[in-house]
């Protein structure tokens, strides 16, 4: 078990990259929960008895860069991931569905000459059922992952984290996601999980600590609230590439530093941050995100997926679908948006926030784009 | 010093070199190759079965049509073997990709001196369709294997362990653009 198992990027920022020397390669370094991923397993005596030690060596190799097969990759992580699998079953959706038995009944691992290696395609006939497993995976998208207070809980989730780290410096927190690779972290990491976390940052004993109220309000679901969204595109062109990369580690002074000034925007506003914690600006969120047009959902990091036809040379996947070949171009949609621990009774006072928040926000967006 | 400048800016100063719009992805993909040969500038090309490709320059061309820099459109283009229309996915700097790429000119104003020399040798080396710049992009990817010397005859035996066919007469007036924008030389 380990506490809210992925490592998202922005917590990346407290592993201890100089202790994980070679395992971090280069100019492109693997993620750092695929590091922790690949310590638990290696750790954990239960797993090597159910599974074997090959088969956890070769599990291992799969999450390791430049490692075995391109196409064991391609189906852990690449479009046709095996994780979207799991995520239909588990969120209880009806939408994520599709015909996973003759999905796999049509793919095949195919020789890729410039490279040497086998990738993922998938035959002709299976053209069908990959379009049923993209849409599938957009409606996914559409409606789950970008869902907006499945957003919120995300960034409290990661702002509790990141409080309780950097401002609150609990020994607790610091220790559960500060990855060096030492056996010591991983049992102490294995030994977390999500009912520990919410118990142990939930204690009266951090009454006080913004972590610990972060952390209430998620137990007692009084959620932020979003109080502006809008497409990047509607943004002041100033600010877009800024507010575009804004939740990236890199850029996490300017992050706060745009947060503060949103915090002043709404409380000038006369809308109350309903926080009695000295600095409430720190539960003030920004977020930017964006969802894949269903064309671009068919597409993977390395490239084009290949469909292997009979007589002919393989194609794409975009070229080979009729159904993508009928959809229109429509660009990806980012998006940026706002939470802010306000209170609001009803849809209508919902709405007149969002309407007295939204020229200042948008204003105050231009002015911190042409500071850039 | 190139690889300092993130892959988005200079794909948008691409397109403003090549006069704020591109047509088709494949050739949006061989023009940035040849540009980061030139500019020696690391876009993550490698080889894939349609040619030098970067999954990299296609996220990025991807971002600043999500920025609004960027406005795709498709047209028809012919049918293919199975009688469905082929579509050519065009691209076109918006009015406010136009101000963006201006300012990012402004403000690395070497880096965009050298972009545009760049973009000025590979339009000399000919208006070639996005096809025979794809084989000359084929072509001089196969020649950097050949450790940058080689014959025509050489070339073209190389080209199948790529999975790339390529016939004779598309090399050697592939190997006539190559020769016009400077990046090799007959001897």
């Amino acid at each position: 078990m380990a506490p809210f198992p992925t490592f998202p990027k922005e917590l990346e920022i407290f592993a201890d990259r100089s202790k994980l020397g070679e395992r971090l390669k280069g100019d492109n370094p693997a993620k750092i929960h695929e590091l922790v991923t690949q310590d638990l397993l290696r750790s954990d005596p239960e797993l090597q008895r159910l599974l074997g030690q090959k088969p956890l060596e070769r599990i291992e190799a799969l999450l390791s860069q430049g490692y075995g097969e391109p196409v064991l990759r391609d189906i852990v992580s690449g479009p046709l991931d095996a994780d979207k699998l799991r995520d239909s079953y588990y969120c209880g959706v009806k939408y994520g569905i599709y015909d996973l038995q003759q999905l796999h009944r049509e793919l095949l691992d195919f020789p890729d000459p410039p490279s040497g290696a086998r990738h993922l395609a998938i035959t002709h006939d299976g053209v069908h059922a990959l379009e049923q497993f993209v849409l599938a995976k957009h409606y996914l998208t559409a409606q789950v992952y970008t869902h907006r207070v499945r957003l919120i809980t995300d960034n409290m989730v990661v702002r509790s984290i990141v409080l309780g780290v950097d401002d609150d410096e609990i020994d607790d927190m610091r220790n559960l996601y500060s990855y060096d690779g030492e056996e010591k972290f991983v049992k102490n990491y294995g030994g977390w999980d999500d009912a520990r976390f919410m118990l142990t940052f939930g204690d009266e004993k951090l009454k006080g600590k913004y972590c610990n109220e972060m952390v209430l309000r998620l137990a007692e679901r009084r959620l932020l609230k979003q109080v502006f969204l809008g497409k990047l595109t509607g943004l002041p062109r100033s600010c877009r590439e800024a507010v575009e990369s804004i939740t990236k580690p890199k850029n996490r002074a300017r992050r706060r530093a745009l947060e503060q000034s949103l915090a002043d925007i709404v409380q000038t506003a006369g809308v109350r941050l309903t926080t009695d914690l000295v600095d409430p600006s720190k539960f003030v969120i920004v977020n930017s995100y964006k969802g894949k047009a269903v064309r671009e959902m068919s597409r993977n990091d390395e490239g084009p997926i290949l469909v292997r036809r009979d007589n002919d040379a393989p194609t794409t996947f975009e070229n080979e679908s009729d159904l993508f070949r009928s959809l229109s171009g429509e660009p990806t949609e980012a998006r940026f948006a706002v939470y802010a621990p306000v209170e609001y009774e009803n849809p209508t006072q919902r709405r007149d926030l969002h309407k007295t928040l939204r020229d200042p926000i948008l204003k105050a967006l231009e002015e911190f784009g042409n500071a850039e | 010093m190139l690889n300092d400048y993130t892959i988005r800016d200079l794909v948008l100063l691409g397109y403003k070199a090549f006069g704020g719009s591109i047509r088709g992805k494949t050739m949006l993909q061989k023009r940035m190759y040849f540009l980061s040969v030139i500019l020696d500038a690391d876009l993550g090309y490698g080889p894939h079965y349609y040619g030098p490709y970067s999954s990299a320059v296609a996220a990025a061309n991807l971002d600043l049509k999500s920025l609004g820099f960027l406005d795709e459109s498709s047209s028809g283009w012919g049918v293919d073997h199975h009688g469905f229309e082929i579509a050519r996915y065009d691209f076109a700097l918006t009015e406010d990709g136009k101000a963006s790429a201006e300012c990012k000119a402004m403000k690395h104003p070497e880096l965009w001196s050298k972009i545009q020399a760049a973009s000025a040798i590979v339009q000399e080396g000919g208006n070639l369709s996005y096809m025979e710049l794809s084989i000359a992009a084929k072509a001089y990817f196969a020649l950097t294997h050949l450790k940058g010397k080689a014959t025509l005859d050489q070339i073209s035996e190389l080209m199948p362990q790529f999975g790339w066919s390529v016939g004779k007469d598309e090399l050697d007036k592939a190997s006539s653009f190559l020769e016009k924008a400077s990046l090799v030389s007959k001897g």
